[in-house]
């Protein structure tokens, strides 16, 4: 249940992992949030409500930290959704590269969301269905997965369960896994509205193994996700009393970009079954990898899983065909008690029949998403993500350079001004449009526990003097993910105002 | 999605209970049919969560049948011998309008902001036409705004996001009965709030027994039995058309309402999902929305969604409050509830089309509903004579189904006999909702979903007949043995 904050009126500074600070600028440049940038340890626990004052309404308690929690986190994208850049209409306004969507297929998808075999209306779709999914849709899932993941064997359509996001998904497995109060793993720079998914309605918490941008000892890369990492964050965190279910993990990795190998993913399986810990296991962007030489597999594809009864793969359209909008996730787990258990939820989360067919359409297509949906998506998302590490290295900011997905790890704190530890963009005379996001960091939610532990990565050389200027955005110097999509159609990824 | 199995509780035929009986708890009225064994529970409650564990036997024991009909269902010509589903409440009287109409070309749109992440109170141009298609089929005195609508993904999903911000865990929320379990899931499975069932009495008008509306007087008895319980009551959920029973309250009677929940500071939350369900012109719907003032708008949320389209499959429902903090409040359950921008975005065309759904849509609805009534009720009446017993249906003229009273084939009249009864029908592949599944105190009502298409509407009766002869035969032979 929803156990009310205390009346504070500042968080303590060791307070981390609030949600409660968000980093929303006002035009003065000033930040709200917390800067305290030590880091006390290798984990923490996430405390989403920490900083919420309650005011008096006709709301519960409960419904006036929801919406607290949910004015606070939002307000930047609303002042967003206020200004939106239009290159036309309103070319000064504010630009989102904080929101990982994929928008450089929409020309593709639309031409095939718009054929005739997606346009049939059948009475059945229309009516209530079957809660786990219509079985035509499980059935194409599974030969999906089968075929994309490369799964030595053909997945059950009975292992497939259908909802309407990855967010639902996360709430399904934590409501069902975890008694309240109950936490996950996950390490970071995770994707923060994570925290929110499993809270909102699970009560349930997230616990972070914190990693570190510098490579040190056995680490052969940055943020790299050891066993004995996972070890002693367990430890720490049930020394505080705090009871894991699970582990999360996202492969390919958001917001870093970069994949765990199969070895790795073997070797944090073991982990967790040493611990009978669920994995969650989140593919949504397994098939945007575009950097081949990632060599990314998919956890279905391993020859054998130490622990099959406690390992869910959740995967969606949103990411990998570029309709975060149309709301369509899959569960896969052979626990059919799970997989019962989520589906009990599913009337609350369920997707529309025509949605269905449409889905089941698409999977189904693999001549389409072969030939040319995959390879253009690729070729886009390559050409973007070049475009925009040169951006980079020409302005002298240090980044990941990551393959997958569609976004930079970018370490700004170079840029950070000030005391409150923000970046003000100044006016000048010139404007790039070099994207920045507005957006909190590495989330939608502004959790700020998706902060990592940094040192300044190796900045390539570059000419300062290009910094940014001109948009109002506001961003959090500790971590910065730039998206890197460009708009179809455009010859030049982006206007820069620069000849 | 009703519950179409639970267990019997040992009740006095005809037991008139005025004080308020024991809330009832979605796992506990729901006792699962197919126990698990000790080992099997064991093993679960090394995976699930104790919580995971709940949900999952509950699913178990009140999804079987339906997941059943899911797998098995009838079809005139390839499969004859399926399941007949009179048990749950979707119109499908209307399928060849609504799906001649999704497949014109103006439902075949997509553009870019529909693939993409929306406004979790659902687009604006869905929340405006909402707004629009409320003020005129409502009645409203006034415009009513945008600003006010949320889009989730079912009326389920409505009610269980405003049970999480109107209510704490463990609030609860007044509810007459008979109500459908829905309600109950809704408030349960993840809010936590507690629903107070108002039970009312049967009257017997026009030689018909009918359950009555619950007066004032009886809502705040109910009411303060619960605060000396130490109870914390937070709203009033009504249903209006009401879901069994097909009524609509009169205005005075919502005023009335409404200014009780005023004077003692409750939400109102009221169902309108019925509201354009209606086929006898002689009663007049009144949403709450036309009344020209409410008592405590900030109080007062209405909620509307798929049923009178009949395209519960859609997944789609939508809350009108006037408070701005329950509007705000609900958006992060948008997300988690979210409908498809390209769902959004046919659902605008077809609220939009007033001329199509003045011209075409209603009347046909009306008129088919009006049929299927006609003809179950004159079936029933057939039964009647047939087999000499009284079902004693209150007459209705909106709603989806008929409340029909089979007391009088339960012998004891108890919730463990309308148990067997209700397996007698699926024996015969036809799947009911009983009353026990609707909260109401007296064994012995069903609930008959009637718009159904008109041929499987006559399989669906004639398998009720034999049913009902089923179980005359077995009561008879009951008879015979006593004497013996």
């Amino acid at each position: 249940m929803f156990t009310l904050p205390p009346m504070e009126s500042e968080a303590p500074a060791a307070r981390l992992g609030s949600a409660a600070t968000q980093h929303v600028a006002s035009l003065e440049g000033e930040c709200p949030r917390k800067t305290d940038w030590k880091l006390p340890g290798l984990y923490g626990v996430g405390d989403p409500i920490a900083m919420c004052s309650l005011d008096i309404s006709c709301l519960s308690c409960r419904g006036r930290v929801i919406k607290w929690f949910w004015d606070s986190a939002e307000e930047g994208y609303r002042t967003y959704h206020g200004d939106e850049y239009d290159e036309d209409r309103n070319p000064s306004g504010i630009i989102n590269l904080g929101t990982s969507e994929n928008k450089l297929c929409f020309d593709l998808l639309s031409s095939r969301l718009s054929q005739s075999d997606m346009l049939q209306v059948q009475p059945a779709l229309l009516q209530y269905p079957d809660w786990r999914g219509h079985p035509f849709l499980r059935e194409e899932v599974a030969k999906f997965l089968s075929y994309y993941c490369k799964s030595l064997a053909p997945l059950k359509a009975e292992n497939v369960v259908v909802l309407n996001g990855c967010a639902s998904l996360f709430l399904a497995l934590a409501t069902v896994l975890c008694e309240v109060g109950e936490a996950f793993l996950v390490p970071t720079p995770y994707y923060g509205a994570i925290t929110q998914h499993v809270y909102l309605y699970g009560n349930v918490r997230l616990a972070y193994v914190y990693l570190d941008s510098a490579v040190t000892g056995p680490d052969t890369r940055p943020f790299q996700l050891t066993v004995e990492k996972l070890e002693l964050a367990l430890q720490g965190v049930e020394s505080e009393g705090v009871k894991v279910k699970g582990l999360i993990l996202i492969n390919p990795q958001n917001p870093l970009g970069n994949i765990y190998s199969p070895g790795e993913m073997q070797d944090f399986l073991g982990f967790a079954k040493r611990h009978k810990l669920h994995v969650i296991v989140d593919e949504v962007y397994m098939l945007s990898v575009f950097e081949e030489s990632l060599g990314y597999h998919s956890i279905l594809s391993l020859e054998r899983l130490p622990d099959p009864q406690r390992t869910h793969v959740m995967w969606s359209t949103s990411k990998d065909f570029g309709m975060s909008g149309l709301r369509f996730s899959t569960l896969y787990t052979e626990n059919r008690d799970v997989a019962t258990a989520v589906a009990a939820l599913c009337p609350y989360h369920g997707v529309s029949g025509l949605l269905q067919y449409q889905m089941a359409q698409l999977l189904r297509d693999h001549d389409w998403i072969d030939r040319v949906y995959l390879p253009e998506n690729h070729a886009r998302l390559k050409a973007a993500h070049a475009y925009v590490s040169e951006e980079l290295r020409a302005l002298g900011v240090p980044f990941l350079r990551g393959g997958a997905g569609f976004f930079l790890w970018v370490d700004l704190r170079k840029g950070c001004r000030g005391s409150a530890g923000c970046w003000k963009a100044d006016p000048g005379p010139q404007r790039t449009s070099l994207p920045v996001t507005p957006r909190t960091p590495a989330s939608s939610s502004g959790d700020e526990a998706a902060t990592a532990r940094e040192q300044p990565l190796s900045p390539p050389a570059g000419d300062r003097s290009r910094l940014p200027a001109g948009f109002p955005v506001w961003l959090c110097p500790q971590e910065l993910r730039l998206l890197f999509w460009v708009t179809a159609g455009h010859a030049h990824p982006y206007r820069t105002g620069v000849s | 999605m009703d519950s179409n199995r639970g267990s019997s509780k040992p009740s006095e035929a005809g037991t008139d209970t005025r004080s308020m009986s024991q809330a009832p708890s979605v796992m506990q009225h729901h006792q699962p049919g197919a126990q698990h064994s000790d080992s099997e529970v064991t093993f679960l409650s090394h995976i699930l969560s104790n919580r995971g564990i709940k949900i999952s036997t509950f699913y178990h024991s009140n999804f079987q049948d339906y997941q059943a009909y899911q797998g098995d269902k009838y079809h005139n010509v390839l499969n004859s011998l399926g399941f007949l589903n009179l048990g749950i409440h979707e119109n499908r009287l209307c399928v060849d309008l609504m799906t001649e109409r999704l497949c014109q070309n103006d439902m075949n749109y997509i553009e870019e902001p529909l693939l993409q992440y929306p406004d979790w109170r659902g687009h604006p141009f869905l929340r405006a036409e909402v707004a629009k298609f409320l003020s005129y089929y409502c009645g409203a005195q006034s415009r009513l705004e945008m600003r006010s609508v949320v889009v989730l993904n079912s009326c389920s999903a409505v009610l269980s996001a405003l049970a999480m911000v109107l209510c704490d865990p463990g609030d609860s929320i007044l509810v007459p009965t008979p109500f459908h379990s829905g309600f109950l899931v809704s408030a349960q499975m993840y809010a936590q709030v507690e629903l107070i069932p108002v039970h009312v009495d049967s009257e017997i008008t026009n030689k018909r027994i009918q359950p009555t509306k619950p007066t004032v007087g009886k809502l705040e008895q109910v009411l303060l039995e619960a605060k000396n319980k130490s109870k914390k009551v937070k709203g009033l959920l009504l249903a209006n058309p009401q879901n069994p029973l097909g009524d609509v309250n009169m205005k005075e009677t919502l005023r009335e309402y409404l200014k009780f929940a005023k004077r003692n500071e409750l939400h109102v939350i009221i169902d309108e999902t019925y509201m354009l369900s209606k086929f006898d012109e002689t009663i007049v719907f009144h949403s709450v929305l036309s009344l020209e003032s409410l008592p405590d708008p900030n109080r007062t949320h209405v909620i509307w969604g798929s049923k009178d389209f009949g395209i519960t499959g859609f997944r789609f429902g939508v809350l009108y409050t006037h408070n701005d903090d329950v509007v705000s409040a609900m958006s992060p359950f948008g997300y988690l509830h979210s409908v498809s921008g390209i769902t959004q975005y046919k659902l605008r065309r077809l609220l939009g089309d007033r001329d199509w759904i003045n011209r075409v849509y209603l009347p046909t609805s009306y008129s088919r509903l009006r049929d299927a009534y006609k003809y179950v009720t004159k079936r029933l009446l057939e039964l009647e004579e047939q087999f000499q017993f009284k079902i004693c249906f209150p007459r209705r003229g909106c709603g989806l189904s008929i409340w029909i009273n089979l007391k009088k084939l339960l012998e004891p009249c108890t919730f463990e006999e309308e148990l067997i009864l209700h397996r007698r029908f699926l024996d015969h592949k036809l799947i009911l909702a009983r009353g026990k599944s609707y909260m109401f105190e007296e064994p012995g009502w069903f609930r008959l979903m009637f718009a159904e298409n008109p041929h499987r509407l006559r399989e669906a009766m004639d398998r009720f007949a034999q049913a009902i002869e089923e179980q005359k035969q077995h009561w008879r032979e009951q008879m015979l043995d006593v004497q013996w």
